[in-house]
């Protein structure tokens, strides 16, 4: 009787807890929104997102797979230098590397998820994190740093896009968050698109640290800094000017005179970058657990190019960015930057290589000299230096007044610290277009493999031509992305194809 | 619809107990042929409904109404056994000896919750018997399965010791996997080898079971799979396992060897032909590149071009090194089997044990299983009977250097397989030095077999279930409880001796899963036969269903070779932690009704609720119901003439399924995989965001099937067979789907969608031949199904080139059509593609002829059969048994990417060789080429959908396995062994197919270099199987 009543307990067990009504889940590996994000410390946490896309690990796992904005792939310098009169035309490995060193986007227009477009969503999320720091209970000290983090992330963000693909459609309402709005594709007027980044990075710019303790960390340099390239590049000059004049007036950012020394491990925190992508030469190359990297001397250096730690490249027989010699040819011989590019070598089998056999001068901007340097290197990415805040307020000014004396001696302390080059010659600041020619010139050869030429060009309205000039005559119809067809596809019509495409 | 269904079971079951008076007393004994006693049949008065059935020793006792001498007939029945009718006369004491019932149509079927007889069914449920398909060189269930019965699509994906073969019923997906009353996880719990992108293991599940062990296996295809507990809409698989059979002690032994060699496989360039191509087509590249006539305007100009080859190279290069006979061999499988099998009345047991121990095709690459079960049923009381059911297996797997790499890291991160097509045939296995020699930035084929790649992999499946006999025979209760839990670990491990990723470099993984899943249920049932008017069956339970699983892995790198993954905490690159944990509660109230009307009209009802934890209290229940009717024509008067048709059934179901969430619907703040790091790395950062928000209205995904179907026998059950005919719906799938664009979470678990799936199945079997010695069997299944969307996720539109109505997923592919190659000094049509305008491109082809290339030139075609087809013969003479067995398909196409060693631009990388494919690449040494040249690379293209450049058809007919027996059954062996069959078999004899690839079945990705996917395998077995 004794097992038939085990029985019956098991019986009476198993419609006991059958019969219950409801049954709670039981969700593991992940915070409920009952309790976070509440304290000061979730906050900091949560804000942190807004870093994600600013660093130069291969990408992260979001929506398919997201690129990062100085990614090896699809990063700054794919999309902006490659594209440029600056490079060769490289097209061993097919693909973006191709279409990009032609200048051709149009394959962007067949791109899946992976595509940078989808960083709308990033925006919409920087907009509800902003939302929900507002409504917090933290402190109004931490309220306003994490917010200007999270504004400084999504201005950025949209600054990037519109240099991409042009206003895109974005959620800065968070009420607007879960409704039908978000399939409201329309793209913004760029005047409102242009004016919600300005507000944004002012906002940063006024409350985030000039020096936070944690050095990678957006800055209120940075912001400044962005809110120049945004006004400038929007033909803003007076406030383009303002802004470059209150970066200069932090007081804390002068000239380097040691050039190459910006783009070295030993040298990378210096008085002159406001911000660099910070590296770490051990951070693991596979997943996005660990720190940033820079892989690009494994793109840059040819295959057979015996460096310091590294026995070549990954691609043949140049590099994937590899200067062409019309640009080499275009420095001063004794400009000091043009050091960085490599006009003759001895291969590892111990042929010469020189201009006879080289499709262009190897670019060795970052030298591998981390430890171990394998493969990945820990030399900082500078993003923003303060040479460009110079060049800029300089631009800014011819702009507005012509080549004043000022405008002048700003590009020549540029070209005096970092190219140990004379003033410029009188014929380049005779005229507001000589001197603008002769920054735009500047600027080539003072960011070159920086991310920046390609917009740099567009400013100036001579992308199209500085491309033909340099043997680039199959660039396609725009320099701006085409939006992917999916995105066209799911935009009910509302979204308007690139202009071209 | 469900309070309906619930009117009528009542209604029909109390109109059913009727009560009869009671005078006469007939005893008597039941017995099958051999005399062994028969409990459970059912003796029943014929006419009346009043009726008993055997109790354990066969005997039974019926008191008849009326007095002794009347015209009164006895029927006795049990299933499995021919009906007989007694005159009773003036008995008192009938013993009957039932004669077994050899008709296909009376086979029992296992229907979940209880069996019926074949005949009974008013559901699709096709039957595999494990019996009758050779198990010697096979490992895992599913590889019985190829063919076997009509509906079924069974895929070989992988032909890796224990890969993974994939079952599905009418093409819909893994189905619900029952074990003797308990869910089992089907897909396999393959641990990952970190971020080392080298993954040779397409593993499948299953595979603690062995298929010797199998009693029957039947799949649930329609409506009969609604009653099943928990989430059936892809259908359910039911194994059941042998039982002890009481009488006295057998034994049987069953072992064979098994002889494997390699079926033909990609065919590298040898050393004179790498050496050949590589120049006439680096010299195309050259001029290519530099738009050098033909390729451009500028004229020829080869003053800069020096070749890599020199003739005098290319002459005494010869074949060079056989790479694939490097790493490649022939494979071997000893297979053993005992088991014990016997019992008393009080108990009976079965025991088995199994030494499976293969030796694969790729060097390497091996498997070894031991398993044992314990099936043993007791008799505690005359009421209580315990049944416990226990399975402990090891799997220990050396996993192959074969497959591709998970990401994209080309041909620093290849293989040994991969490797060995790579290397070119000029380069030797070592250098003069004596070490191994290396090419480009691959490891050395030879080399990379020294990588430690083991996975060992252990389950312990028990249940244990209590029959409780409440009512003899008529109302009986079960409880049972299963609990399956499995434990896998995978020892990977990179020497520092071995070139691989670019590096020398010690690097280590090792990760371990677990998982455990639970079944509890309680069921009641009744059966009852009410005269010859209605026999009832019915069945009411509930059940609960717990999963779940957990993870832990460690990756690092630099330690000792010697030492490897057995002490981690001595390496001393930077260790990388992994884990996880998850648990899933599903819970299920059900109940069945099966009325059988003058054995001519059946009828069955069931109604299901089901419920996930995943979901809002108020959405976590939802009713499934069921209907199913069955006419047994032949059993009307009108067809009692037609000596023909001797079974002709139609049967009509219609049923719904849910699907079991894999979604949550709770909201979620999770921790960011990306780490967000400051000062270099040495502040890091795992931001946390919002992954899910609350979706308090999703809701179980409901599948709507219909299914009509015609039994049939002819010429007294000579010809049997069925058709089957049906149409799914598939409506509020639950998926994790694409959000609004602009929503900050990509996609969310999303009701949405509608699918329909329709299809037809035919399965014939015929007896063509029987005499006294010799005899023909044939066996034909056919199955044809297609499924297509009929509304779409809300924000995943179809893509330009496709329609809101198109076939699912990889069901069909888009392509653009190309026609020919590119011939120089040829005019390049207008739509040709800027990137393929120069000599030895492919054609495209302006399909709408508007003399543009886009989205409306874009074609499709089917990527499954139109057609799956299984098709045996068994022929005995005397004591010689020969059965044949085919399979195969029709009407599926593919990319075939074992093609991309073909491609010259692989070759023209210098990081790799390539196949003979190469030869009929175009070039202007070969114009003549077929395939694209020099000047073509695929990746520059760009378009929206991909060429047909690598489409090819996947039609086949594979000779399974051919089978001769001969069986030993007098003289002086019988003396000690009850019956002895030797037997040879061959596997894979040989396929019919047109395909060029490795093999129409096998996966091969697309992946940067190419994929080198396991070969198929022809298996030679010789064995013996021996009872005692």
């Amino acid at each position: 009787m004794k097992k038939i009543f085990i029985a019956g307990l098991i019986a009476t067990g198993l419609f006991a807890t059958g019969c219950n009504n409801n049954f709670d889940p039981v969700i593991t590996g992940v915070l409920s929104p009952a309790n976070f994000p509440k304290t000061e410390a979730d906050f900091e946490l949560y804000t942190l997102q807004a870093y994600k896309p600013f660093g130069s690990k291969w990408g992260y796992s979001d929506v398919e797979y997201q690129n990062m904005f100085f990614s090896p792939e699809y990063g700054h310098l794919a999309m902006f230098d490659l594209p440029s009169d600056q490079m060769s035309i490289f097209t061993e490995w097919g693909g973006l590397w191709e279409f990009f060193s032609k200048g051709d986007f149009t394959f962007l227009k067949t791109q899946g998820k992976q595509s940078h477009f989808e960083k709308v969503r990033y925006v919409t999320r920087m907009t509800q994190v902003i939302a929900d720091i507002e409504k917090s209970a933290i402190s109004d000290g931490a309220k306003s740093k994490f917010i200007a983090e999270a504004r400084m992330g999504r201005a950025w963000t949209m600054y990037y896009l519109l240099h991409m693909y042009g206003p895109v459609p974005v959620i800065l309402d968070a009420s607007k968050i879960n409704t039908e709005a978000e399939s409201d594709l329309t793209r913004p007027a760029r005047e409102s698109y242009v004016s919600t980044i300005a507000a944004d990075l002012r906002f940063a710019a006024d409350n985030l640290e000039l020096s936070p303790s944690e050095y990678g960390r957006f800055n209120k340099g940075l912001a400044l800094g962005m809110l120049t390239r945004l006004y400038l590049n929007e033909k803003n000059w007076s406030e383009a000017e303002k802004a470059a004049r209150e970066t200069v007036a932090l007081g804390k950012y002068s000239l380097v005179s040691d050039y190459a020394g910006l783009f070295r491990e030993a040298t990378e925190v210096n008085t002159e970058t406001i911000w660099a992508v910070n590296c770490d030469p051990v951070a693991p190359t596979n997943g996005e657990g660990g720190g940033n990297f820079n892989a690009m001397a494994l793109y840059c250096l040819p295959g057979d190019f015996k460096s310091i730690k590294l026995g070549g490249g990954w691609a043949s027989p140049s590099g994937v960015f590899c200067p062409t010699w019309q640009f080499y040819d275009s420095f001063d011989p004794a400009d000091k930057r043009r050091a960085l590019l490599i006009p003759a070598y001895t291969d590892n089998s111990g042929k010469a290589r020189s201009r006879a056999n080289m499709r262009g001068p190897v670019l060795r901007k970052y030298p591998d000299e981390s430890s171990p340097g394998a493969d990945i290197q820990g030399n900082d990415m500078p993003v923003l230096r303060y040479a460009d805040i110079v060049l800029m307020l300089a631009e800014a000014i011819n702009q507005q007044a012509g080549p004043t004396a000022e405008a002048i001696a700003l590009v020549n302390e540029v070209r005096a610290k970092h190219g140990g080059l004379a003033a410029l010659p009188a014929a380049a600041t005779a005229s507001k277009v000589s001197l603008n020619d002769a920054i735009l010139q500047e600027r080539g050869w003072e960011f070159y493999f920086e991310g920046i030429r390609k917009i740099d060009l567009v400013r100036h309205g001579k992308w199209a031509s500085a491309l033909e000039a340099a043997g680039k005559v199959t660039h396609g119809p725009s320099e701006l992305f085409p939006v992917p067809q999916y995105v066209i596809n799911v935009g009910a019509g509302k979204i308007t194809q690139t202009t071209g495409y | 619809m469900k309070k309906k269904l619930l009117l009528l079971h009542i209604f029909l079951m109390t109109t059913c107990s009727l009560l009869f008076a009671q005078q006469v007393v007939i005893k008597g004994k039941v017995t099958d042929n051999s005399g062994g006693e028969l409990p459970g049949v059912n003796v029943v008065l014929k006419g009346n409904t009043s009726g008993t059935s055997t109790d354990q020793n066969g005997d039974y006792s019926l008191t008849l109404p009326g007095g002794p001498g009347e015209n009164r007939v006895l029927v006795f029945s049990f299933i499995g056994y021919i009906k007989q009718e007694i005159a009773v006369a003036n008995q008192t004491v009938i013993d009957v000896k039932l004669a077994t019932d050899t008709q296909n149509l009376d086979e029992v079927v296992v229907v979940g919750y209880g069996t019926t007889a074949k005949k009974n069914l008013t559901t699709a449920i096709s039957k595999v018997d494990p019996a009758k398909i050779p198990t010697s060189a096979n490992n895992n269930v599913s590889e019985l399965l190829f063919g076997r019965a009509a509906g079924l699509q069974v895929t070989q994906q992988s032909s890796q010791p224990g890969g993974n073969i994939s079952v599905s019923i009418r093409g819909k997906g893994d189905p619900l996997l029952v074990i003797d009353g308990v869910v089992f996880p089907g897909s396999s719990m393959e641990p990952g080898n970190g971020s080392v992108e080298i993954q040779g293991v397409n593993r499948g599940g299953l595979a603690g079971l062995n298929p010797n062990d199998i009693e029957s296996i039947e799949f649930l295809k329609d409506a009969s799979a609604a009653i099943y507990g928990v989430s059936a809409a892809n259908g359910v698989m039911i194994i059941t396992t042998k039982k002890g059979k009481a009488g006295r002690m057998s034994v049987s032994y069953d072992g064979s060897h098994s002889f494997s060699r390699n079926m033909p496989y990609l065919k590298p360039l040898n050393a004179q032909d790498y050496m050949l191509y590589f120049n006439q087509l680096s010299k195309d590249k050259y001029q290519s590149d530099r738009n050098m006539a033909p390729f451009g305007t500028v004229p020829s100009d080869l003053s800069g071009y020096t070749q890599k080859y020199t003739e005098q190279e290319i002459q005494s290069a010869g074949q060079g090194t056989d790479w694939l006979g490097e790493v490649l061999r022939p494979g071997s499988v000893d297979n053993h089997n005992i088991s014990v099998n016997g019992g008393s009345e009080k108990a009976t047991y079965f025991f088995s044990g199994n030494y499976f121990n293969q030796v694969g095709s790729l060097k390497k690459s091996d498997l070894t299983r031991f398993s044992g079960r314990l099936n043993v049923s007791f008799v505690l009381s005359k009421i209580f009977r315990l049944n416990v059911n226990v399975n402990a297996n090891r799997n220990n797997y050396t996993n192959p250097q074969a497959g591709w790499q998970t990401g994209g890291s080309g041909t620093q991160g290849f293989n040994a397989l991969q490797a060995a097509l790579a290397y070119p045939s000029s380069v030797p296995v070592y250098n003069a030095d004596g070490g191994y020699s290396q090419f480009a930035i691959t490891g050395n084929p030879v080399s990379l077999l020294d990588i430690k790649d083991k996975t060992k992999a252990q389950g312990l499946l028990a249940n244990t279930s209590l029959d409780i006999d409440i009512i003899p025979n008529t109302l009986t209760a079960k409880l049972l409880y299963g609990n399956n839990s499995e434990y896998s670990v995978r020892d990977f491990y990179i020497p520092v001796s071995v070139f691989w990723g670019q590096l020398y470099k010690a690097r280590a993984s090792l990760a371990e899963t677990r998982r455990q899943n639970q079944t509890m249920e309680g069921t009641v049932s009744y059966k009852k036969s009410f005269g010859d008017w209605l026999n009832l069956d019915v069945v009411s339970g509930v059940g609960q269903y717990l999963e779940d699983y957990s993870g832990f892995s460690v990756e690092t790198s630099n330690m000792q070779d010697a030492i490897n993954t057995d002490n981690l905490g001595s390496a001393t690159g930077p260790k990388v932690i992994g884990s996880y944990r998850g648990v899933n509660k599903l819970r299920s109230f059900f109940v069945r009704s099966n009325f059988d009307f003058f054995d001519r009209y059946l009828l069955s009802l069931t109604v299901r609720r089901d419920g996930a934890d995943k979901f809002f209290p108020d959405n976590k229940y939802q009713n499934f119901p069921s209907v199913s009717a069955g006419w047994k024509i032949n059993n009307e008067n009108f067809m009692q003439g037609i000596k023909t048709i001797s079974t002709l059934k139609l049967r009509a179901s219609y049923g719904t399924t849910g699907e079991r969430p894999g979604s949550v619907a709770y909201g979620a703040y999770g921790a960011d995989p990306n780490a967000v790091t400051f000062s270099n790395g040495s502040v890091v950062y795992f931001p946390y965001r919002l992954t899910a928000f609350d979706n308090p209205n999703l809701r179980w995904p409901i599948t709507k099937t219909f299914n009509a179907g015609l039994d049939f026998g002819l010429f007294k059950e000579r010809i049997t067979g069925s058709v089957d005919v049906f149409t799914e719906n598939r409506t509020r799938l639950l998926s994790s789907a694409t959000t609004q664009q602009l929503s900050i979470i990509s996609t969310s678990p999303i009701n949405g969608g509608h699918q329909r799936r329709k299809g037809i199945e035919v399965s014939l079997n015929t007896e063509n031949i029987k005499t006294k010695d010799f005899s023909w069997n044939t066996m034909l299944n056919v199955t044809h199904f297609k499924n297509r969307w009929v509304e779409r996720f809300p924000n995943d539109p179809p893509a330009q080139y496709g329609h809101v109505n198109d076939p699912v997923g990889g069901d069909i592919i888009y392509v653009y059509k190309t026609n020919g190659i590119l011939q120089a000094g040829q005019e390049v049509p207008a739509w040709q593609p800027a990137a393929a305008r120069k000599p030895g491109n492919p054609l495209f082809v302006d399909q709408n002829g508007d003399a543009k290339l886009d989205y409306n030139d874009v074609v499709s075609y089917s990527g499954i059969p139109k057609v799956i087809v299984g098709m045996g013969n068994n022929f005995t003479y005397k004591k010689f048994d020969l059965s044949v067995f085919f399979y195969g398909q029709q009407g599926a196409w593919g990319n075939d990417y074992t093609t991309l060693w073909g491609d010259p631009v692989g070759l023209l990388s210098g990081n790799q060789s390539g196949t003979e494919r190469i030869k009929d690449a175009w070039s202007t040494s070969n114009p003549g080429g077929t395939l694209p040249g020099a000047a073509y690379n695929e990746g520059a293209i760009a378009l929206d959908a991909g060429l047909d450049t690598r489409l090819v058809k996947r039609d086949f007919l594979r000779c399974r396995n051919i089978t001769l027996g001969y069986t030993f059954s007098s003289g002086a062996l019988s003396n000690y062994i009850k019956s002895l069959r030797v037997f040879a078999d061959v596997q894979n004899a040989f396929i019919l197919t047109g395909f060029k690839g490795v093999d129409p079945e096998i996966q091969a990705s697309s992946i940067k270099g190419g994929p080198a996917p396991y070969p198929m395998v022809r298996t030679v077995s010789l064995g013996l199987k021996a009872n005692f």
